[in-house]
């Protein structure tokens, strides 16, 4: 019986300050997609950017969430439709209280996990994301959830991870896994 | 200046290159726009809690107790 398989297809560590990370060429054998990331952003302050992607160099109006954000006690869900911007950049947010920055705890990352469903499909495409970020080691974390929907009908062939502002810093790690479902 | 990493995911192939004048100027802009959002969502932020705390010193007034002002306001 064939059991579901899931495969690195890439992983990077930086090994300086890069403003974005682009998996090109994705193949299009695989049902389903995993990015994986631990990132952090050199912008000033504390969770001072939104770490952003966008599919197949997508620039347009495609793009569409509802994501939750809760830092300490409170908690709030926010409605983007395609013609809103991410930074100026039409995207999807990750890590929505921000990446963890200059201003949060020297060599605190940013956890990631973004999970994209049927990602050949030639219809749109949705996909989940969640994050878990340092706002202050003496005070609380946070966290986000992202759904997310892409209305791209190509399959998925790149994925380019960029933040708001600012660049990612070395040794934030890139990991894309590719899931078969038998 | 930050450089821009590709991954060919078929070939494994991995890219490394500066930035373009036109990427940089692209990102200066969009860093612009996040300040600015950054900024409205701050101001909306404290205003939503000004108003909250003006809610609750008029129900104070009104003669609420705090039990009272928590569970309609939280």
């Amino acid at each position: 019986m064939a059991s579901a398989t899931m495969t690195l297809i890439s992983s990077q560590t930086l090994g300086g300050t890069t403003a974005s990370v682009t998996f090109s060429s994705i193949p299009t054998s695989y049902n389903d997609l995993k990015l994986v990331m631990s990132s952090r952003n050199d912008g000033a302050g504390a969770l001072a950017n939104f770490g952003i992607i966008q599919f197949n160099a997508d620039t347009g109006t495609s793009y569409s969430c509802t994501y939750v954000e809760g830092i300490g006690a409170s908690a709030t869900s926010t409605r983007t439709n395609t013609t809103s911007t991410i930074g100026g950049n039409h995207a999807f947010p990750f890590s929505v209280n921000g990446i963890d920055s200059a201003g949060n705890t020297a060599s605190v990352f940013s956890s990631n996990e973004i999970y994209i469903p049927n990602y050949t499909s030639a219809t749109q495409k949705p996909f989940i994301s969640t994050d878990g970020t340092e706002q202050n080691a003496t005070t609380s974390n946070a966290l986000g959830v992202i759904s997310g929907l892409w209305s791209g009908t190509s399959a998925i062939n790149s994925i380019k991870i960029f933040a708001s502002a600012g660049n990612f810093v070395q040794y934030s790690n890139f990991y894309l896994y590719g899931i078969k479902n038998s | 200046m930050a450089d821009v990493l590709i991954v060919d995911c078929t070939t494994g192939e991995v890219t490394t290159r500066p930035q373009t004048a036109e990427e940089i100027a692209a990102q200066e802009a969009a860093a612009q726009t996040a300040q600015a959002q950054a900024d409205a969502k701050a101001k909306a932020e404290a205003d939503a809690q000004a108003a909250k705390s003006s809610a609750i010193s008029k129900l104070a007034k009104l003669g609420l107790t705090d039990e009272e002002i928590a569970a309609l306001v939280g």
